[in-house]
């Protein structure tokens, strides 16, 4: 009986804990996100795997993506507003991606609050994720400012408006186009922001100045009514 | 089943032929087992040749092949065992209950069947033993044998345990 009861012990306190091995010493992929749009530096928050960032409508939003796992591919899945392209090829959802970098570029196609994720999945299923919201504007219109100089090279009355300022989105692609410089009945329109103006007499002179930037909008105006000129 | 039914088959026939207890000093046999762990099911093989080195004692030594997978890791090992095996309780010296303490040794083989990664490492331990044998006209007898196994190195963790039974016979 004894002996009975020490099989019996001996095989309920047995134990199998073999484990899945490549299972379990599996990793998650290592991702490592660059973004490379030149407004990177101004725009771009990066929380861990979460990034939030501004783009202007036009352009698109560029970064690259070092994928590195156990295996030589992972998939990867896009999900969310917009469209992308990897390496310059465009893909709706899923795409074999190997181990290297790739070059992504966003387009939101429309103004507003984009969000998308890209997910990287490996072989065991286990998924490194990516969320973005991008905020996405139409334009930024510039805004200036200027001031009159004595320039006096032909005469005390030879001055230069000098206009100070940028495209609100110029930090995102956005320029300005041109200027347009109203003086008296004249009116100008230039690429340069200084104007050389010679007035024809001492006196009082509506100077008005505004800019158009590539969206085709004007900037703020500043107009003074009666400068004086003397 | 029918591999277990074939079996039993053979053992009732080679019983009518010989006759010798293997539990006598001196006596030596050669077995062979058929079994499972928990993820080899049914795949663990097991040969034998034992020594009966003083009465109720036997030295054994054997050679052992399992192949399985453990979800998405599949395995072929390959073991040798050097087993300690003492009769604790004996009934009319037909039927046997044996208890053994066995080291191991061997190579196993681990590969991912979800990417190209497959491992070859040696693996060694101990396990122990409970069998019980049924004597058939002597020479014969069918074993069934039940094994905690533990091997420290194994890819695959360390304990696990084979339930096996097999065939048993008297050389000398």
């Amino acid at each position: 009986m004894k002996y009975i009861i020490i099989a019996l012990t001996f095989i309920i306190f047995s134990c199998d804990k073999r484990k899945d091995y490549y299972s379990t010493t599996n990793k998650a992929s290592t991702v490592s996100l660059a973004v490379t749009n030149p407004s990177t530096s101004f725009s771009t928050t990066i929380d861990g795997n979460n990034i939030t960032d501004t783009m202007k409508l036009g352009q698109k939003y560029t970064f690259s993506l070092g994928v590195t796992d156990e295996a030589t591919n992972v998939d990867l899945v896009f999900q969310g507003d917009g469209s992308i392209k990897m390496d310059g090829t465009a893909f709706t959802t899923t795409s074999v991606l190997r181990n290297d970098n790739h070059l992504f570029e966003y387009d939101p196609n429309s103004v507003g609050d984009k969000y998308f994720t890209l997910t990287f999945k490996d072989v065991f299923g286990v998924e490194t994720i990516y969320n973005f919201h991008i905020v996405v504007f139409l334009n930024r219109i510039p805004t200036i400012d200027w001031a009159l100089f004595n320039t006096n090279l032909l005469s005390p009355l030879d001055k230069t408006i000098v206009v100070t300022g940028q495209d609100g989105d110029y930090i995102y692609g956005g320029n300005i186009v041109y200027y347009q410089y109203v003086i008296g009945a004249d009116t100008t329109l230039t690429e340069s922001n200084e104007l050389h103006y010679v007035f024809p007499s001492v006196g009082n002179y509506l100077i008005s100045v505004k800019c158009k930037d590539s969206n085709s909008e004007w900037s703020n105006e500043i107009t003074v009514g009666n400068y004086v000129i003397q | 089943m029918r591999k277990y039914i074939s079996l039993i088959i053979c053992v009732f026939i080679f019983n009518s032929l010989f006759s010798q207890s293997n539990l006598v000093k001196g006596s030596k046999f050669i077995g062979f087992k058929y079994g499972m762990s928990k993820y080899s099911i049914p795949n663990y093989y097991h040969l034998e040749y034992g020594a009966c080195v003083k009465e109720k004692m036997i030295l054994r030594i054997g050679v052992g092949y399992e192949y399985g997978a453990v979800y998405t890791t599949k395995f072929n090992n390959e073991y040798l065992n050097l087993d300690f095996i003492y009769n604790v309780y004996s009934f009319k010296n037909k039927f046997s209950f044996n208890f053994g303490l066995g080291a191991v040794g061997g190579m196993e083989h681990t590969y991912s069947i979800r990417n190209p990664f497959s491992n070859l490492i040696p693996i060694y331990g101990f396990r122990g033993v409970g069998e019980i044998e049924y004597l058939l006209r002597d020479r014969f007898s069918i074993k069934a044998e039940f094994a905690q196994w533990y091997l420290p190195e194994s890819y695959l963790g360390n304990l696990f345990f084979t339930g096996t039974i097999g065939l048993s016979c008297v050389i000398n």
